[in-house]
């Protein structure tokens, strides 16, 4: 097995996970690390605040997911007295070779007994699973239950259009939000977090004029949401057999939560699939109450750009994988895709890595598009839906970087420019980073960029997020 | 044109929305848009089904009103949506680029907070940047414009590591930042990226600094007339500064000045320093590297010393203040003419006199630091006149020249009385020559600074028990029965002089040391300690091996956690003594360099 600082850091949980694992190497906090006679286990033990140390272990008897094993009772998993055992592993301390101990001898013969018989299941079990069976009745029993929120939810929005954004003061924004919050009853989480949106700008302390703008544009973006959910829902109540909507996000935005199993079976996996991250960035989102890790990545094979997407609920952050920047090549046994727009999110359990190539680059530039009216004319074409992403990202050609003081364009090969700007939904500058650029990366290369329309100033700007050249990456964001 | 009227549109809709739609029928400025409206409906169905949703609105029955303006609103958006300009109308050139290959391969995880310790408010930030730079995470170019920035924090260690560790190390690659960030009104984070600046640009950076000289803000500008200094070009310029109104821009132009050291650079300098710029001129003439100044300096303090050897008592202060700022900047000047000055100085006893107590010390002081065994000889002499007021220079002074027994012999006579003249002083002295106790256990007593041993006996007798344990040094029973005695009487660990007391009986290889250490923790009650000084604690480590289990058994019965840690750890120190000792042979650093790295 090959331990290197990198492959642990990746393990770990969060950046406090690592740093506390690194410590307990640093310190010295190991008073006893050995290594398996067969080299497949280490194990150890690390000083705690008790009396007993804990006895931590890792098992490589499957490379591609090893079993991590820990006496202590931390919940954030793996926890940093096995991330400080891998660490000082991969530092290439001295593991006194010796037998497995044996309550994890016990242990490990257990597991593979575990593993044999699932294989014979898998083998006796003729064929595909079972399918899945749904009671009809209580689906028709949920589109009711659905449409009786969505008709509370119209009657909400339908009081603040009449009142006007204006009347709204803290105290019956508040009773909206306790209005908002009974949306909870009636399974369509969707709904209730589009409410909250609309809702959480309205009590934030951006200006006044934005903060209507931006109201404005959640309500009216709610009143669709609810105008189509209550289309969609009707067919159901009255007809259980309707099938879910696989074309729009519409079913995620009325509170869906799609399993993989479903996608699956609605012909919606990808197969065999190349995978490479142009960029990522993670945010906290207020009104989901979640950290949302989104990596944007762009199949091999088509040239798609998907979009990961990891929640990590606020009170649970700590317990869940913080995700991360990733620089090798992902082949992905199987992913599935959501229902969405060009930037469908999409999700798989298996991959294995490897290093990307220089042809890798050079695939990947050569399937940036070559045109700026084309790339435009589809970016408008999605975002003129009333339920679409709003911030399509894309993968563009260019034949130079221009500039003036802060202003900066790209130029396609027919001459069109496109102006690029920091945008506000990232939050995060990087035109800035531009003038900074090696003189090579200026011409013929591509560039990944994220759109926002400015509705006030009617303008469609475009952030700059990665640039693509024949050999390498380069990351303005993360 | 037609576009221009669906924003007209919008903000109509906007201003419905924000005052409410229940009054939206039949609203005036809404239906002034309308045949506008209908007449480009006549050629665009887009225009028609906008159209048809302005009259619907504006004819709704209030219950319809809120459907009709988000009906309204929705499409108006779909169309704007697809209305947004992507070109400037900017005149635009290509970018330049630059020779550098910055990498990106610094991840999310360990970037983000990085970024945000040098963006954010908050606590331990410091550290996290000291560790970011220890692993190499600011070689990410995506972190320059935050650190540039960061020059700014209102913690002022930031910047510090920023400015001398970090930024540095981007070489050329920082400039385009630097420059981008730099606001020559700013404060002092604009002044540290000029200095900047000017560390990557040098002499070409001379027209930038001559500006902000000019325009800057107070931060700025003296910043810049300080890094002018290297620059001989700048004379004139930098003469015109020294005359400016503000106090700060004259001290940085003196500062300036001093590096120049030309002609005029330090005629303008003796003249601030014997004018009324005397306090901020001080360390500039200091700094000055010419011996020239440091001799007209002498000169005018040799008169200055007839005068006030001559004045009358009112103006005395006055004197003797000035001369103190002349003393002040001959500090670390190696001009013979210094020692002169001072040996003029203490032989004249009206100007002495007439000195303040502080002037007094300086001149002192800036003898002692001359640190000629001439100087020093001179200071030796100024034991008896003046009541005794200088016999601690005369004492330090003498330390340096004599040997151990000369010392006493000279100097002892005068401690048999407690009340004489210069008996409080030299104790004092005594004191302050000593090591202090938590050096001494982590670093040890030089060798040959080592006391007469008939001092600590003389102190015996006086019982002066600290001075005692500060002079003690070799084997003596004599002693070691006074200290074993003061140990018994009432002692506990609490108290500071028994923790001397303890230090000087080890120091002096008592035999009873280490017993009596452990059983004043033992029957002391201490159960309740709370907090264990670092003299304390290293003071635990001299108890030989034989004493683990003791301590160890005492660690037990503490109640403060931290506390049984810091004894805990003192125990480990003490059983692993003889693996240490052969480790500090083989490494050849002394044992008490083992001690130091275990108590950290």
């Amino acid at each position: 097995m090959n331990v290197t600082e990198a492959y642990v850091d990746g393990l770990a949980l969060n950046a406090g996970a690592i740093k506390n694992g690194r410590d307990l190497m640093k310190k010295n906090s190991f008073p006893l690390l050995c290594v398996s006679e067969d080299g497949a286990v280490i194990f150890g033990e690390c000083k705690g605040s008790g009396k007993e140390p804990y006895r931590c272990s890792v098992d490589f008897a499957n490379p591609a997911s090893p079993v991590f094993r820990c006496s202590c009772p931390s919940r954030q998993f793996p926890c940093k007295h096995i991330l400080g055992l891998l660490y000082a592993y991969a530092d290439g301390r001295t593991f006194q070779t010796a037998p497995i101990p044996p309550d994890l001898q016990e242990k490990r013969d257990k597991a593979e007994k575990r593993e044999e018989k699932k294989k014979e299941t898998a083998a006796g079990g003729s064929g595909s699973p079972a399918k899945r069976k749904t009671n009809k009745s209580a689906l028709v029993k949920k589109a009711a239950a659905q449409l009786e929120g969505i008709e509370i939810a119209e009657k909400l929005i339908r009081h603040i259009a009449h009142s006007g954004l204006g009347s709204l003061d803290p105290k019956s924004l508040q009773l909206l939000e306790d209005q908002a919050k009974e949306l909870g009853n009636y399974y369509i989480p969707g709904i209730q977090i589009a409410m909250k949106e609309l809702l959480f700008p309205l009590r934030s302390d951006m200006g006044k004029e934005e903060r209507y703008s931006l109201a404005m544009e959640k309500m009216l973006t709610l009143h669709v949401l609810l105008k189509r959910g209550r289309e969609h829902l009707g067919k159901r109540a009255e007809n259980p057999d309707t099938p879910l909507d696989l074309e729009t996000t519409l079913e995620e935005r009325i509170g869906h939560a799609w399993q993989m199993a479903e996608l699956r079976e609605n012909g919606l996996s990808l197969g065999e699939t190349g995978l490479l991250q142009l960029a990522f960035r993670s945010y906290a989102d207020e009104a989901r109450g979640e950290y949302v890790d989104e990596g944007y990545w762009m199949e091999l094979k088509s040239g798609s750009i998907y979009t990961t997407r990891t929640y990590r609920p606020f009170r649970a952050a700590k317990y869940i994988r913080e995700d991360d920047s990733v620089y090798e090549v992902v082949l992905a046994s199987d992913p599935v895709r959501y229902p969405g727009d060009m930037n469908a999110r999409i999700r798989w359990e298996e991959a294995v890595a490897r290093q990307p190539q220089d042809s890798d680059y050079e695939l990947i530039r050569g399937r940036a598009k070559a045109s700026i009216p084309e790339a435009v004319k589809q970016v408008k074409n999605q975002i003129k839906n009333p339920l679409s992403d709003k911030h399509p990202v894309l993968l563009l050609r260019y034949t130079a970087i221009l500039q003036q003081n802060d202003q900066f364009a790209i130029v396609d090969e027919a001459g069109n420019r496109l102006a690029l700007a920091d945008i506000r939904h990232l939050a995060h500058p990087t035109t800035g980073l531009l003038p900074m650029l090696n003189e090579g990366w200026l011409k013929d290369q591509a560039m990944l960029l994220m759109f926002e329309h400015d509705m006030e100033q009617g303008r469609l700007a475009a952030q700059p997020l990665s640039i693509v050249t024949g050999q390498s990456l380069i990351r303005l964001m993360y | 044109m037609s576009i221009d009227i669906l924003y007209e549109l919008r903000g109509e809709v906007r201003r419905i929305f924000i005052a409410g739609c229940g009054l939206a029928a039949g609203d005036i400025r809404l239906g002034s848009l309308l045949p506008r409206l209908e007449k480009l409906g006549e050629s665009s169905p887009v225009f028609q089904r906008i159209g048809q949703s302005v009259q619907k609105l504006l004819q709704a029955e209030p219950a319809q009103a809120a459907n009709a303006l988000m009906e309204l609103g929705a499409l108006l958006q779909s169309v704007l949506y697809t209305q947004g300009k992507t070109d400037t109308k900017e005149e635009l050139m290509p970018l330049a680029g630059t020779s550098f290959m910055p990498h990106t391969s610094v991840p999310y995880r360990k970037l983000q907070p990085v970024l945000a310790a040098l963006t954010q408010k908050g606590q331990g930030r410091l550290e996290q940047l000291q560790q970011a730079d220890g692993q190499g995470l600011f070689a990410d170019f995506r972190v320059l414009p935050a650190a540039v920035g960061a020059l700014s924090d209102s913690y002022s260690e930031i910047p510090e590591l920023l400015q001398r560790k970090v930024l540095p190390k981007y070489g050329m690659q920082a400039l385009h930042e630097l420059r981008k960030q730099l606001d020559l009104q700013g404060g002092k984070g604009d002044a540290r990226r000029l200095e900047l600046i000017h560390d990557l640009l040098e002499e070409s950076a001379q027209d930038l600094l001559v500006q902000a000289a000019t325009e800057g803000s107070t931060d700025v500008r003296s910043t810049a007339i300080m890094l002018l200094g290297r620059y001989e070009s700048q004379e004139e310029f930098l003469l015109e500064q020294a005359d400016d109104k503000k106090k700060d821009i004259r001290a940085a132009a003196y500062t300036a000045l001093s590096a120049l050291a030309t002609d005029k650079a330090l005629d303008r300098l003796k003249q601030a320093l014997f004018g009324k710029d005397r306090d901020i001129a001080v360390i500039p003439v200091r700094e000055c590297r010419s011996d020239e100044l440091a001799k007209t300096v002498i000169d005018e303090a040799d008169q200055l010393l007839r005068r006030l050897s001559a004045c009358a008592a009112n103006e005395a202060e006055k004197l003797s203040a000035q001369l103190q700022a002349y003393l002040h900047s001959l500090t670390g000047k190696r001009h013979p003419g210094v020692l002169e000055l001072l040996k003029s100085l203490f032989s004249s006893q009206q100007a002495v006199r007439h000195m303040t107590e502080p002037v007094q010390e300086t001149a002192a002081d800036l003898l002692l630091d001359l640190r000629l065994p001439e100087a020093d000889a001179f200071a030796v002499t100024l034991d008896e006149p003046y009541k005794r007021r200088f016999i601690g220079t005369s004492f330090q002074a003498a330390a340096r020249v004599m040997s151990a027994s000369e010392l006493y012999e000279r100097y002892a006579p005068m401690l048999q009385d407690g009340r004489q003249a210069g008996a409080k002083e030299l104790r004092r002295t005594l004191n302050v020559l000593s090591p202090d106790d938590l050096t001494e256990l982590l670093g040890g007593r030089e060798p040959g600074a080592e006391w007469d041993p008939r001092w600590a006996r003389l102190f015996a007798k006086l019982d002066e028990q600290e001075l005692v344990c500060l002079t003690a040094s070799g084997p003596d029973s004599e002693i070691e029965a006074y200290l074993i005695g003061k140990c018994r009487n009432k002692a506990r660990f609490s108290h500071y002089n028994t923790v001397q007391s303890l230090i000087a009986l080890f120091r002096i290889g008592s035999k009873e040391a280490p017993e009596l250490l452990m059983s004043l923790l033992e029957d002391g009650g201490q159960r309740h300690l709370y907090y264990l000084d670092e003299t304390r604690a290293a003071l635990l480590t001299l108890l030989p091996k034989s004493y683990e289990p003791r301590l160890r058994a005492f660690a037990e019965t503490l109640t403060y956690e931290s506390v049984k840690e810091q004894v805990q750890r003192a125990a480990d120190v003490v059983a692993g003594k003889d693996e240490a000792a052969e480790q500090a042979e083989e490494k050849g650093t002394g044992i008490r360099e083992w001690i130091k790295s275990k108590m950290r």
